[in-house]
């Protein structure tokens, strides 16, 4: 029984995303906009930013990549969660460019958060932007809106809950962001997803 | 124990630089990066003041020629461990390391041929003083080796030399402060040096080491002895009746490579065991216990382990068994990777390999 095979750098464009959700919905973000030069990598938890960053360089196939970009959940503190950002990469002896969306150093770095690097929140709320108004959305709507009520306030996890929600009642349950995006149950086509497609473009030109 | 060590023009090697050398430190990278001449290297150093190790790298490695024809023109039978076989340079390995005194010290050891002309003819008229020179046979290949250090500012000069009668090392090799010893990946150690250091251990108490080290591979596996039968062997009591016991080299080859292992670190107390492959012929399901036999006869013997290994299952096993440890810094990977004019040294610490596991990425 064999591990499973480990990363080696392979592209010159590199993403890193947060986990296996950001990670599925990328695979097929990059594949409907036939974006076949970047690599993508998942940092397994956000806690894991610095140390992985650190880990780079040393990194079989790193001297290939040009350029390094980080997409990343804004979470509730976009100014903190770009900060953080920020430093993790001086830590890791990376570029580090001051604002989001610019390009700094070599490798050239680039990074930004989502919903934007304005607003709190993460990719579920962009999930949750593409959905409303559509088949059992309300219906999520007013299941929240009971168990709210009912319960625990889900408060920031919003978003989060709404998507999930929403999977769970589709035609195939228990599918998790990336694999119901392969499904096609999120539209990756829509317009809400434009600050990824609009950083993605940045990343590839 | 090394703490560093580097290489100038061994092998392919024309420039290679390692730091942050642990107690048990694994060397990865891909095919042809120099993981084995790393090795060699560190054993031509350890060696001190030995250039016949210089023909003992090559015969590892399957070089055995050692004869040289005077009458005809031939290369060196070290020219090999020259990078690009140019031996008009000289090679030179850096180790700092702690002496037996504890102290820190660095010791340079420089191999260089001695070219025929005014050079080879002086060494010729110095060696015919004490009868080191038959001048019927003439001097034809001569590989100089240049030891210095912290405390030896002075180089001294040690000369293998080999014509048409023999060879022999003028003046004879200094048994160096600290032993070392060379483990390829399909040696089989006799059963002489195994039974000689089995009773080490026996005398020191240390068998039962040596018995957990192999029962992951033989759960049967109660207690080894030494018995003659036609030759002095290890045999292995695995509860059979009428106490008939199994030769340890009929129980399979990694518990054979295990023993050898865990016997060859106890047979370097506070010296270092360089072993080539060290996974050969390990199952996956019985690396971590590997491991943790590994560090303890280390830790028994205070013996520096430096291993090369091409398996992720192998270093992960390493670091679980590291992690398992009081002192959790005991391990180290050197990952190395050939530039345009070195082959560069990445160091990664046990966090830096719990990391890399969590998030995938290749530390080989």
């Amino acid at each position: 029984m064999g591990r499973k095979n480990l990363t080696t750098f392979k592209c010159e464009q590199l993403l890193l995303v947060e986990g296996q959700d950001e990670f599925g919905f990328l695979v097929r973000l990059l594949e409907f906009l036939k974006i076949e030069t970047v690599q993508l990598h998942m940092l397994n938890g956000i806690d894991n930013l610095a140390g992985v960053l650190r880990l780079l360089p040393k990194t079989p196939g790193f001297d290939k990549v040009k350029r390094i970009g980080l997409l990343l959940d804004s979470d509730s503190d976009p100014a903190a969660r770009i900060q953080s950002i920020r430093a993790s990469l001086s830590h890791a002896g990376l570029a580090s460019p001051a604002m989001p969306l610019t390009f700094s150093g070599t490798p050239s770095v680039v990074y930004t958060t989502v919903p934007s690097h304005e607003l709190p929140g993460c990719l579920e709320d962009l999930i949750m932007q593409s959905a409303v108004g559509t088949g059992i959305a309300n219906c999520v709507d007013t299941f929240l809106s009971c168990s709210a009520v009912q319960r625990t306030d889900i408060g920031s996890r919003y978003s989060k809950s709404w998507v999930h929600s929403l999977l769970s009642a589709s035609e195939k349950p228990g599918l998790k962001i990336g694999e119901a995006t392969t499904a096609k149950l999120i539209n990756v086509e829509h317009e809400a997803f434009e600050p990824i497609r609009v950083f993605l473009a940045l990343l590839t030109t | 124990m090394y703490t560093s060590f580097s290489v100038e023009r061994f092998r392919g090697l024309t420039k290679c630089a390692l730091s942050d050398l642990r107690p048990i430190t694994l060397i990865t990278g891909t095919n042809n990066t120099g993981k084995t001449a790393l090795l060699e290297a560190m054993l031509i150093h350890a060696g001190r003041s030995n250039p016949q190790l210089a023909l003992v790298a090559n015969s590892l490695r399957g070089i055995a020629r050692i004869n040289v024809d005077p009458s005809h023109h031939s290369d060196p039978p070290w020219l090999s461990l020259f990078s690009n076989f140019d031996d008009s340079k000289t090679v030179k390995f850096v180790g700092e390391a702690f002496n037996k005194f504890k102290h820190s010290e660095v010791v340079t050891v420089a191999l260089s041929t001695v070219r025929e002309g005014v050079e080879l003819a002086g060494l010729g008229a110095n060696l015919q003083q004490f009868n080191q020179w038959d001048t019927s046979v003439g001097l034809t290949k001569v590989l100089k080796l240049e030891l210095s250090s912290g405390r030896r500012p002075k180089a001294s000069r040690h000369f293998l030399i080999i014509d048409s009668k023999q060879q022999r090392v003028v003046p004879p090799p200094v048994v160096p402060d600290a032993p070392a010893r060379f483990i390829s990946a399909h040696n089989r150690e006799g059963s002489e040096f195994i039974a000689q250091q089995f009773s080490e251990f026996e005398i020191k108490d240390h068998i039962k080491l040596l018995v957990e080290a192999l029962q992951p591979m033989e759960p049967r596996l109660k207690d080894l002895r030494i018995l003659f039968n036609g030759e002095t062997a290890l045999y292995g009591d695995i509860g059979l009746p009428n106490r008939k016991f199994i030769p340890l080299s009929l129980m399979g080859d990694g518990l054979n490579r295990v023993a050898s292992l865990v016997l060859n670190i106890g047979s370097c107390p506070n010296g270092v065991v360089l072993i080539d492959d060290i996974d050969t012929g390990l199952h996956y399901s019985v690396m971590e216990s590997f491991w943790r036999s590994i560090f303890a006869a280390g830790r028994l013997f205070n013996t520096q382990v430096i291993a090369t290994t091409h398996s992720g299952e192998c270093v992960k096993a390493a670091l679980d068994a590291n992690n398992a440890e009081d002192d959790r810094t005991r391990l180290g990977l050197v990952r190395l990777e050939r530039g345009i004019n070195e082959v560069k040294a990445f160091n990664y610490s046990p966090e830096e390999l719990d990391l890399a596991f969590k998030a995938d990425l290749e530390v080989r």
